[in-house]
């Protein structure tokens, strides 16, 4: 790959500041796509020859976990240098190579950054922990005893104890909240907000075109709050989001918050902290809804879903790279969710469900359809996570998360196709079982056959990117009175598309009260066949198990 | 580019620019509603001739980018090309100094404006603007650079740097002195009877398009280097395909149950064979939008290749992209078909029985003599394959457009799918 020889930051796009609100994200997870190198673990170069790939598929923005160096005790969001690039994963050239080569192919790449806390190994903490009067000490947040900001819940309750842990050669403890290994930057000190914004700025100049900000809600503390979403929290991604706008066009701030939307709506600010938040709790709703064959659980989390600015997106996902995650739910919602989705115990972690999309659903392909078409359905951009898109398994018995890691499966040869190195030097094994293994699942096979998952989710991708409304438009429920059908509108700018989806394992009839597009004719937009007009009697549907229609709502039935 | 003077056309209104834009054959979104446009940026202004980068809005909240060369007569905005002495400006500023004695447009405007200056230049000005570097620039460069003789000589271009995109604006080239089009000859040679015209010259059109394509492959700059193509590269190539087949049965509900609608069918099994094709060879720069209309004989008695902007109905980015040269090659063999099938539509003349197939074999037989053999695909098997798939993808692009606009021109492509299957 040839050095980049273009201005820093230069686009290959024309400027639309919105983009994101009708794109489609993959995340990737660098290590697990693509051996270039056959040393066993993914890196930039092996991205790059995929590009090609994502492109067919229809991506507009790869999500890259974190690839920086890192000892690797959480996959990476132990960041020990923030201006580098994991030696597994290749060179800073490299990564300059991938984002140049995405861009070409118009896909835009945006990378998760950790600026809530560091690793432990970074140098900054080394030279923290030197002693009080390290000129770095204030850049962690210390204390003398662990009795204060008691209110912080823990969060990993699985490995942890307490947020304070103590250090021998600081002689005091310090705060995390997360593992002990990843002790909390000091915000309140200006020469960290300093730092993380030429952290920032390093990465936009290499082209980078946004970040995916982990773990937002906890960059302060406050003595008698639960040090969460606080408003200095606030205020910094305020300052982030100015710095952005001034100097880097078209790029965007994806905020992790695994809050409810009432509070993540926050980060929106009024259009001046980040372009786009997860939707973390409608996920696991998703999932409820379809087990228990009910729309109730998508309609109450959406009902609850408070309006956001109109630069402003939610990201939305089936699965990602961690579990499963059930803080955003009832204890009572929980319950039912591990007894439904996790019988083993292995499957869970903390509080949520370490599994992939395909084996959640049994393998189901008429679920998997039915979920990506609520997905695509809903106000917000899809996040596809790599590997779900031809129904790659997960392998519970690999330890912590690892087990939805499992290398991309390319092809039914050796390795998957992932790598040519020995077996043995893989970063992980691949899944080889008969059912969801490598050699009944994989790309080489599925983009052979018509029928595919793979080649149906492509042609899903198309066809909502041919309706911008799907990013831009109005939601709205309709409430029909068969509990068991989800169905609601998406309009905008006269582009009116009617989803009606059966969460029930039976076939079901549904009337819906359309009247107030009375003379206009379905299109069904999969298979572009006209339905009958809307009369002033609610519309009668009925919908196979499982079932979907996606209709456009036309003047003369031209689609 | 530095910007002199103030733009009258920054005083334009919304409407007074659609007018502009709107309705010119090179507007490409003739089926959508535009909102409004606005001028994004001022290229050039010195009093008499502007270079306008138009935006235009449309409903669904995307915009595309247009230049204007613009010059105003009484306070009335013109299209500058009508306008020896704005010519004359506008080919200063590309840095060819021409008087401009004479000026004719060139030929039919399609995606941009080309008049030709004093018969001894040609000048293109870009329409449709996209962000990145101009593959006809870079391909003319390259080649000119190489000594390759059978392409027009760069003479001048002009580039637009900064907001909103960085773009080529204007590229002028050397006037070939030809004797006409390869198309037109080709035609008209078979409508007068004369089988003979184009078999005698197809060897040669063969070793140009080789000697081309080896020419790309050579050059030392890194956006043309030959790459290794993905390991999924073919089968991406036929899953599109055979994706394609599908929508076109459905964009066109009429094709079912018809005979062709059945060889369609028929058709995806063929994509599925097709596909194994093994080691495809490198991917290069190539031309990429081939055909007997983009070369010229010469009054020498020569083949130029010209038009290297490849497809404008793709984005930029992808015109760009390194691909096998066998996707040109599959282009100038349908073009073959082409040329018998408009002599017996147009003229009612049947070429002879082989001609095609002869003309394919001169043609091959004389690009696989100049071509670099490292994009070749490793097995014979594997060219005719690889071939084949993008004779195919061709095809289906041909059979949708004269479906949707030519309903008579469709025995041209069905015929190819016949000769595809009939080779099995």
């Amino acid at each position: 790959m040839s050095p980049v020889a273009r201005p820093a930051g230069e686009h290959w796009f024309e400027r639309e500041p919105l983009w994101f609100k009708t794109a489609v994200f993959y995340e990737i997870h660098t290590r697990a796509f693509f051996d270039s190198s056959d040393d066993g673990s993914g890196d930039f170069r092996g991205i790059t020859q995929k590009l090609d790939y994502l492109q067919w598929l229809g991506i507009d923005c790869v999500w890259l976990l974190p690839f920086y160096p890192s000892p690797l005790r959480d996959g990476g969001y132990d960041i020990a240098d923030f201006y580098g690039v994991h030696p597994d994963f290749g060179t800073l050239d490299d990564f300059e190579g991938f984002v140049q080569a995405a861009h070409e192919r118009g896909i835009r790449v945006i990378a998760d950054l950790v600026m809530n806390h560091t690793s432990s190994d970074h140098q900054w903490f080394q030279e923290s922990r030197l002693g009080p009067d390290s000129p770095k000490r204030d850049w962690y947040v210390w204390s003398d005893t662990v009795h204060i900001y008691e209110d912080a819940r823990i969060i990993f309750v699985d490995t942890e104890r307490s947020n304070w842990t103590w250090d021998e050669q600081a002689g005091a403890y310090y705060w995390h909240r997360f593992f002990s290994h990843q002790p909390d930057l000091n915000y309140e000190n200006p020469a960290v907000q300093e730092a993380m914004l030429d952290v920032l700025r390093f990465w936009l100049d290499r082209g980078l075109d946004g970040f995916r900000l982990d773990a937002v809600p906890y960059l302060f503390e406050e003595e008698g709050t639960i040090c969460e979403n606080l408003p200095a929290t606030h205020a910094f991604l305020r300052r982030v989001r100015a710095e952005v706008d001034a100097s880097y066009p078209d790029r965007v701030l994806l905020a992790e918050a695994n809050q409810w939307p009432e509070d993540v709506v926050e980060y929106f600010g009024d259009g001046d902290e980040c372009h786009m938040a997860f939707h973390f709790p409608v996920m696991p709703r998703m999932f409820m809804a379809v087990r228990r064959e009910e729309a109730k659980p998508m309609i109450e989390i959406l009902d609850r879903t408070p309006a956001i600015p109109d630069n402003a997106q939610w990201g939305l996902f089936l699965r990602n790279h961690d579990e499963l995650t059930l803080e955003m739910v009832t204890d009572e919602e929980r319950d039912y969710m591990y007894a439904e989705y996790a019988n083993d115990p292995r499957m869970k972690l903390n509080l949520g469900i370490r599994r992939r999309l395909a084996p959640l659903l049994d393998g189901g392909r008429d679920e998997i359809e039915l979920m990506h078409a609520i997905l695509f359905s809903l106000p917000g951009s899809p996040v596809l996570y790599y590997g779900d898109e031809i129904g790659m398994g997960d392998n519970v018995y690999l330890g912590d998360r690892d087990g939805v890691r499992t290398p991309m499966q390319w092809t039914g040869d050796r390795n998957g196709g992932f790598s040519r190195a020995d077996f043995a030097q893989l970063y992980l094994p691949p899944l080889m079982d008969p059912v969801f293994g490598y050699a009944a699942v994989n790309v080489e096979a599925q983009l052979r056959s018509p029928t595919s998952l793979l080649r149906w989710l492509r042609r899903f991708i198309e066809l909502r990117k041919q309706h911008p409304v799907f990013g831009v438009g109005d939601y709205e429920a309709l409430r029909p009175e068969n509990p068991r059908v989800f169905a609601h509108v998406r309009s905008a700018d006269g582009d009116i598309l009617l989803c009606v989806h059966n969460l029930a394992r039976s076939a079901q009839a549904v009337e819906l009260d359309l009247s107030r597009w009375q003379g206009r004719i379905p299109v069904e937009m999969l298979g572009r066949s006209a339905f009958p007009p809307i009369g002033e009697l609610p519309y009668l549907l009925t919908l196979a198990p499982r079932g979907f229609f996606w209709f456009q709502l036309t003047q003369d039935g031209e689609g | 580019m530095s910007r002199q003077g103030a733009s009258r056309s920054e005083a334009l209104s919304s409407e007074e620019l659609l007018a502009l834009v709107v309705g010119r054959r090179w507007f490409a979104s003739k089926e959508r509603e535009p909102e409004g446009a606005q001028v994004s940026a001022v290229a050039h202004a010195d009093g008499d001739l502007e270079l306008v980068l138009v935006e235009v809005r449309f409903l669904e909240g995307t915009h595309e980018t247009y230049l204007l060369v613009l010059g105003y007569d009484d306070g009335t905005p013109q299209d500058a090309l009508e306008h020896p002495e704005r010519v004359r400006r506008l080919a200063a500023l590309c840095g060819v100094d021409t008087p401009c004695a004479t000026v004719r447009p060139m030929g039919v405007e399609q995606s941009n404006s080309s008049v030709v200056l004093d018969e001894r230049h040609v000048m293109k000005v870009y329409r449709r603007l996209e962000a990145g570097p101009n593959p006809e620039l870079e391909l003319l460069r390259v080649l000119g650079e190489s000594g390759f003789e059978n392409a027009p000589r760069l003479t001048g271009s002009l580039e637009h740097r900064g907001d909103p995109l960085a773009a080529v604006l204007v590229v002028v080239t050397g006037l070939v002195d030809a004797v006409g089009g390869g198309w037109e000859l080709a035609v008209d040679s078979l409508a007068s009877g004369d089988a003979q015209w184009l078999l005698r010259r197809a060897r040669r059109l063969g070793e140009v398009t080789g000697a081309m394509h080896a020419v790309l492959a050579a050059s030392d700059d890194p956006q043309f280097a030959p790459e290794q193509p993905s390991a999924e590269s073919v089968g991406l190539l036929a899953a599109t395909i055979d994706e394609d087949i599908s929508r076109l049965s459905m964009d066109v509900p009429s094709l079912a149950g018809t005979s062709l609608g059945l060889r369609l069918e028929a058709t995806r099994d063929l994509v599925q064979e097709l596909g194994h094709v093994g080691p495809p060879g490198l991917i290069a720069r190539v031309h990429g939008d081939y055909h007997l209309g983009q070369v010229l004989w010469t009054r020498a008695g020569d083949w130029v290749v010209i038009d290297f902007e490849g497809e404008p109905a793709r984005p930029l980015a992808e015109r760009r992209r390194r691909t096998s040269p066998l996707r040109d090659v599959a282009g100038m063999l349908r073009s073959f078909a082409y040329a018998a099938g408009a002599a017996d539509l147009l003229h009612g003349v049947v070429a002879p029985e082989a001609w095609e197939w002869s003309c394919r074999a001169a043609f091959l037989d004389g690009w696989r003599a100049t071509v670099d053999p490292r994009l070749l695909p490793a097995s014979e098997v594997g060219f005719d394959r690889l071939l084949e798939l993008f004779e195919l993808e061709r095809l289906l692009y041909e059979l949708r457009y004269e479906l949707g606009n030519r309903p008579g021109w469709v025995p041209i492509p069905t015929a190819g799918l016949e000769r595809l299957l009939e080779g099995r």
